[in-house]
């Protein structure tokens, strides 16, 4: 990644602030700090920021406002909020606001460095033409609905279709099972039993049926990698 | 079908009620006066003709005593000419019997002849029967000797008197019923808007106010209903603001603590054993944590409407039955969904589907292997049903009421995920969209039916 990358990260809470630090170092990303609302808005406009960590209680406001003044300002960095306002209602309501995704305090590091690399790597995915995305045998046709391992036609149903096309678009990132309920089934919170996995584990099996080499792996715990290997422990 | 449910609703009122008793109490009241003065009117005009038949006996025995036979035989006579027999019955008879005088010419047979009054019937002229009051009396030469008087004059009179009072007495009834109904339809009027409001109120809008028409009780009531939902209003705020501020302070120091274990863990990787556990046992605090507050900040919101939008219930049960299809695919479960036509409530959207999630979590969690969990829709008029059914064990009796209550588990064992939460959210989620929520043995299984307040059809846009 390039060294000129910068992660603003808005955060009054030292703790809070140190961890986003040092998960944006593990990115290879230069983290700057500020502590309040308008500091915050004014670094931004100074760094111009690959990504920026908000949030929302901040001394002098509500860290959501700061995105309508960042975008104003033409910044359009994907921002992560990042806040002790954690209830369903108030997830939507930033997202609502601009935030590009929303995680609730208290957070799991492993989600907050997931959530990251999900938003740096945002729109960098590889794809021909609107229509398809291809991925070495793999090849997902999005109007038609079709996914295809080489010749062999997979069968999958429309929630399973949304789910392989949303693990293809994030290749090589860490997919949390909370990320996925999110953006996949539009669900602000964590049902009992591992539904995720259950599903996810009937797509391996369609996708891997015909013998193939496995796309999905299973990343330490933490959540799933879309990769042709599988994640190294760690990385 | 407006009028006679109107009619219906006024019937059970208790002001219809009060004021059909108490018109029919008034109405026998002045039935008894009325009866009582026809008593009188009766007791009385029967004495004046007794009065009359009993003057003319004692004028004809005094006759009798001064001129004898001859002179009350002329008297008698005399009589006659002018009287009518319809009017009054004049006899004398020797003592034989034969008829010496009079407008009749035999005694009738009902007339006592010991100087009794009775009343009895006879047809005069062989025309219609009249009723007649009078005596028999013998003088004392041994003559029979009758006077009567008809009744005609009297009945009549005592018959308008009857029926003028029967008269008198409808009009009281009609009349009091009469403006008993007006009364109650006007009060019902008023209380309706009042009613009207709290309904408005128990469905979650909590804006809803009374207007407050004159100054009476009604408006008292309408004032006191206002100030009521002004200070529920200013309470659910304090709540809300109270919930995010514990929110915020306690969120904050447990992010701290999961982040300072997460940097022990880097940094000590031999600590590892102790550690992970240590993460894993605050994850699970975090959850419990979590749950309570959703159950809190969905309890503190009862009934308040805010944020709330048009949801259709069956494309929430499609959904959750779809998230939960796979899993129970995998245990070996029937997962069956009918949600047939949009039954819209208004809600949270993702609130509901969590309500629908949780019930379909535990159904699916207890149902053993080739069991079946059937979702299913029943849009109504008012309310919508969303009813989860399984053929599992179903809650042990004595539980069925208390399986709401925070950290109570049905299956007493822990080999089930959970933290005894789940249900009790579903009926605070239930509870914030007015909802009823029931539980069932169907004996194989359970049947919870959440039963929601339909979205008004003129919000259907």
């Amino acid at each position: 990644m390039n060294a000129a990358q910068t992660i603003l990260i808005v955060e009054d809470d030292r703790e809070s602030a140190a961890a986003c630090a040092r998960t944006a170092e593990e990115l290879g990303l230069a983290a700057e700090m500020a502590e309040t609302f308008e500091d915050g808005v004014a670094a931004a406009v100074r760094l111009r920021p690959a990504l920026v960590v908000l949030d929302r209680m901040l001394p002098g406001g509500d860290g959501v406002d700061a995105i309508a003044r960042l975008r104003l300002a033409g910044i359009d960095a994907p921002v992560l909020v990042v806040s002790a306002l954690g209830r369903a209602a108030n997830r939507i309501e930033g997202l609502d606001k601009g935030a590009d995704d929303y995680l609730a305090k208290p957070f799991d590091p492993d989600e907050l460095r997931a959530r990251m690399r999900a938003l740096l790597r945002r729109g960098k995915t590889v794809t021909s033409d609107n229509d398809l995305i291809a991925f070495a045998d793999l090849e997902i046709r999005l109007k038609a609905r079709t996914v295809h391992r080489g010749l062999r036609h997979v069968p999958v149903s429309p929630k399973e279709f949304e789910l392989i096309t949303f693990f293809a678009r994030h290749e090589g990132e860490v997919v949390t099972r909370m990320m996925l309920l999110e953006k996949v089934w539009k669900l602000h919170f964590d049902p009992q039993t591992n539904v995720v996995d259950v599903h996810v584990g009937r797509l391996r099996r369609k996708l891997e049926a015909g013998g193939e080499p496995p796309l999905i792996h299973t990343a330490r715990g933490e959540g799933y990698m879309f990769a042709l290997k599988p994640p190294v422990a760690g990385a | 079908m407006r009028g006679t449910t109107d009619i219906h609703r006024a019937r059970r009122s208790q002001t219809w009620r009060l004021t059909a008793a108490i018109t029919l109490i008034a109405t026998v009241l002045a039935s008894l006066g009325l009866a009582g003065a026809w008593a009188i009117a009766a007791r009385h005009s029967g004495r004046q003709l007794e009065a009359l038949v009993e003057a003319d006996l004692a004028g004809f025995a005094d006759l009798y005593a001064q001129r004898r036979i001859i002179a009350v035989r002329e008297a008698i006579e005399r009589r006659a000419e002018t009287v009518k027999p319809q009017d009054q019955l004049l006899l004398l008879q020797g003592k034989d019997g034969a008829k010496l005088a009079g407008n009749i010419d035999a005694f009738p047979t009902q007339a006592p002849r010991d100087g009794a009054m009775a009343t009895f019937r006879l047809a005069p002229d062989g025309g219609r029967a009249v009723r007649y009051l009078g005596a028999g009396a013998l003088l004392p030469g041994g003559f029979p000797v009758l006077v009567a008087r008809a009744t005609t004059d009297r009945d009549a009179l005592l018959a308008r008197l009857f029926y003028g009072a029967l008269g008198a007495g409808a009009l009281i009834l009609v009349a009091g019923l009469g403006a008993g109904y007006v009364l109650t339809r006007r009060i019902l009027g008023r209380i309706d808007a009042v009613n009207a409001v709290c309904a408005r109120v128990e469905s979650g809008d909590l804006s809803a106010r009374a207007a407050v028409e004159a100054d009476d009780e009604f408006g008292a009531l309408s004032a006191h209903v206002n100030a009521m939902l002004e200070r529920i209003t200013r309470l659910n705020a304090a709540a809300h603001d109270l919930s995010d501020a514990i929110a915020h302070e306690m969120r904050t120091p447990l992010n701290r603590v999961l982040l300072r274990i997460d940097r022990l863990r880097r940094e000590n990787p031999g600590q590892e054993e102790t550690l992970a556990p240590v993460a894993a046992e605050m994850r699970e605090t975090v959850a419990v944590f979590e749950a309570l507050l959703d159950i809190a900040a969905a309890e503190a919101a009862a009934g308040d409407a805010a944020g709330f939008s048009p949801v259709d219930l069956s494309a929430i049960a499609t959904e959750v039955a779809e998230l939960y299809e796979a899993v129970a695919e995998e245990k070996g479960v029937a997962l069956r969904c009918d949600a047939p036509g949009a039954a819209l409530v208004l809600g949270d959207r993702q609130l509901l589907i969590r309500m629908v999630a949780n019930l379909a979590d535990n159904a699916v969690k207890f149902t053993p292997s080739g069991g079946t969990v059937t979702l299913s829709v029943a849009p109504g008029a008012r309310a919508h049903a969303v009813n989860v059914e399984d053929d599992g064990p179903g809650v042990p009796a004595g539980l069925e009421t208390r399986i709401f209550e925070r950290f109570v588990r049905a299956g007493a064992t822990g080999d089930t995920r959970g933290h005894g939460l789940g249900l009790s959210l579903v009926k605070a989620i239930a509870v914030r969209h007015g909802a009823k929520i029931e539980l069932k043995n169907v004996s194989p299984g359970l049947r919870v039916r959440v039963t929601c307040p339909a979205l008004p059809s003129e919000k259907n846009v």
